[in-house]
Parts: structure tokens; C-alpha cells; sequence
């Protein structure tokens, strides 16, 4: 009589991934993936419109979904390779893959198949421009920030930035069809507001990063060299952030916003560098305001001149 | 009979399951419905 086995083993594999459809969602980064869309959307909405060229108003807003599906899948890729420190780290430990409800296996799998699909979406559905930059982007992200920069320079966030602020490039060629200098100006905006945010969260996570091994700035060099650099990165950032109505991009609203906005930042960088207690925490949570709020001001202001 | 900790845990695991396979349905579904605008928009039906 045949005797018929059955084989556990991948059953017992599987009984292992509790993971439900919102641990997906939740490697995918939501809060990272909304500042993306809302920036690619600014990068959109802002471009000067080129004759000849338009685009109907729901493949511009597949566009945007295939913009953050990149950004999703890049921020799993980044999850998947960084298993090992998150689950050291106190800020990251609560992610998916180290609490076991994911595997590693299948996030990577996930994280790959999500990036090919962003990038035909956005190429069959826009152009090959935007899909290129998107695939740029999301390698730059993904293996030259995460797998190369991260754990090996002190530069690591001043250059994987750059990944960051892709996303008003490819939002404008979705507009445009070719790169033009304000969505250059958007890049170098958020490029250079990136080392300020994240090295004030790196002197209040400091031990969290020591922990991980990583060479964060305040932990090769000590606080008081970050404090300096912050200040040095704010006094570049806020000046060049005037660089919209300078070249004519945004009027006196976009003017008004930044001057008040700009201010506070520098003020509030001056009190880090004077190390003023809890000034780390004050400037972390302003930087998120202040690129939300210069961000919405040039919509605003694109919105005025277009309509009064 | 109580249920033990390991019938909760098998519960939950094909109940998470379950909503995985129909996430994946609907993103199939979705999909194609995508593709299909893609292409019936980006057509030229003006010749």
C-alpha cells in the first residue's frame, strides 16, 4: 500500500509570517511615502507648462501613485536590508520585519516587485523620463544610500538626501516631459534641509544610533561639531530657499512665507548651536513645518498668479 | 474544551492570510483596470 508523507516543513515556514495586509502598508513607509507625494505633487503643479505637451488629469494622478509606489518599495528594500540594526535600534524595533510579521524573504520580494511596477506604471502611464529618475531614485535610495552610504561614511545623509529630493524633479516631468531649473531649485531645497532634520534627530537618538552601529555625525564627531554643521547647512538652506521668487518662479506670497519661516529656522539653529536645552527636539519638529509650509506656499502662490 | 494558545494562533494566522490573498486580488484587479485606462488614454483614437 503507497504511504502517503506530507512534508511540514514549509508549512511550519509559513506559520511563522503572522503578517497581515497593514504590516505591508507599514513597511511601505506611509509618512515618508505622503512628504514624497505632496513634493512630487508641488513639482507637478508648479511646472511651467511647455506647448505641445499636456497630459490628461488622470494619468497625472497615476503618475503621483506610481511616484509613492516607489517610494513604498524603496522604503521596503531600506527596511529589508537594515533588519539586522532596526531591531537594536529603540526608534525602529516595533518595525514589521524585526517583530516577526514579516519575512525578510518575502519583504524583499515585495520590495522588488513593487519598484518594476511603480516604474511601468509611471513609464506606460507618463513618460520614460520620469520612469528612468524613478528607477534612479529608488536605487540611489535603496543601494547606494542603504546598502553603501549608510553604515560606512559620516557624509551618509548629506549625500542619500539626494534621494529624497528627487521627487518635484519627477513630479515636473511628469508636467513637462524634460527637467527644467525650478524643480532643480526644489531638489537643492529639500537637499539641503535633509542634513539639518536629520542630524538634530541624531544628537536625540545618539544612543540609539551608537547602539547601531552607525556613523552618525554627532556620534564621529561629538554634538558640538553637529550643532555647527546644522547651523552651517540652516544658514545655506534658508537663503537658497529665496531662490524661487528670486528667479521670478513665485511672488510676494511664496516672499512673506519664506521670510517668516526662514527666520524661525535660523533662530531656532542658533539656540541648537548655543545648545540650549531641548533645542534639538524644537528644530527636529520645526524642519518637518517649514518644508511643508515653504512647499505649500509656492502652490499657493503658482495657485494666485494663475488665477488673479 | 478551552481553546489553547496554539488554536488562536492558527486562527490568526489563516484569518491574516485570508486578507493577504484578497489584497492581492484587488491589486490584480486594480491593475488591470489601471492598464486598461493607461491604454485607453493614451491611445490616439483622434487619428
Amino acid at each position: 500500500m503507497p504511504v502517503i508523507t506530507v512534508n511540514t516543513n514549509k508549512v511550519v515556514q509559513d506559520m511563522d509570517n503572522l503578517g497581515s495586509p497593514l504590516d505591508y502598508f507599514r513597511l511601505m513607509k506611509p509618512r515618508v511615502m505622503s512628504l514624497v507625494v505632496f513634493t512630487a505633487f508641488v513639482g507637478f503643479y508648479t511646472a511651467t507648462p511647455v506647448q505641445g505637451y499636456n497630459i490628461h488629469p488622470f494619468l497625472a494622478c497615476v503618475g503621483i501613485f506610481a511616484i509613492a509606489l516607489g517610494a513604498g518599495a524603496s522604503g521596503v528594500l531600506n527596511q529589508w536590508y537594515d533588519r539586522d540594526i532596526d531591531k537594536v535600534m529603540v526608534r525602529t524595533k516595533d518595525r514589521p520585519i524585526p517583530l516577526g510579521k514579516v519575512l525578510p524573504s518575502e519583504a524583499f520580494s515585495f520590495g522588488i516587485i513593487s519598484s518594476i511596477l511603480s516604474i511601468m506604471i509611471l513609464g506606460l502611464a507618463v513618460n520614460w523620463l520620469a520612469a528612468g529618475l524613478l528607477a534612479f531614485t529608488i536605487f540611489f535610495y535603496a543601494v547606494v544610500y542603504t546598502i553603501w552610504l549608510k553604515r560606512n561614511t559620516v557624509q551618509n545623509i548629506v549625500i542619500g538626501g539626494a534621494a529624497g529630493a528627487f521627487p518635484p524633479v519627477i513630479g515636473q516631468i511628469c508636467a513637462t516631459g524634460n527637467i527644467a531649473l525650478e524643480s532643480v531649485i526644489l531638489f537643492m531645497i529639500i537637499f539641503l534641509w535633509t542634513p539639518p532634520h536629520f542630524w538634530a534627530l541624531a544628537i536625540i537618538r545618539k544612543d540609539d544610533y551608537a547602539a547601531a552601529q552607525i556613523p552618525m555625525l554627532p556620534i564621529v564627531s561629538g554634538d558640538k561639531v553637529t550643532r555647527k554643521n546644522i547651523l552651517i547647512y540652516t544658514f545655506l538652506l534658508v537663503p537658497f530657499s529665496y531662490m524661487p521668487w528670486v528667479l521670478n518662479y513665485a511672488g510676494t506670497f511664496y516672499l512673506i512665507i519664506i521670510s517668516l519661516f526662514g527666520l524661525e529656522f535660523l533662530r531656532k539653529a542658533i539656540l541648537l548651536y548655543r545648545q540650549k536645552e531641548g533645542s534639538e527636539k524644537s528644530l527636529f519638529l520645526y524642519s518637518i513645518l517649514y518644508l511643508s509650509f515653504i512647499f505649500a506656499g509656492i502652490c499657493i502662490d503658482k495657485f494666485i498668479l494663475n488665477n488673479y | 474544551m478551552k481553546p489553547s494558545k496554539n488554536d488562536d494562533y492558527i486562527k490568526t494566522f489563516y484569518a491574516n492570510r485570508k486578507s493577504k490573498n484578497i489584497a492581492v486580488l484587488l491589486i490584480i484587479i486594480s491593475l488591470v483596470t489601471l492598464f486598461f485606462f493607461i491604454t485607453i488614454l493614451r491611445m490616439d483614437i483622434t487619428g
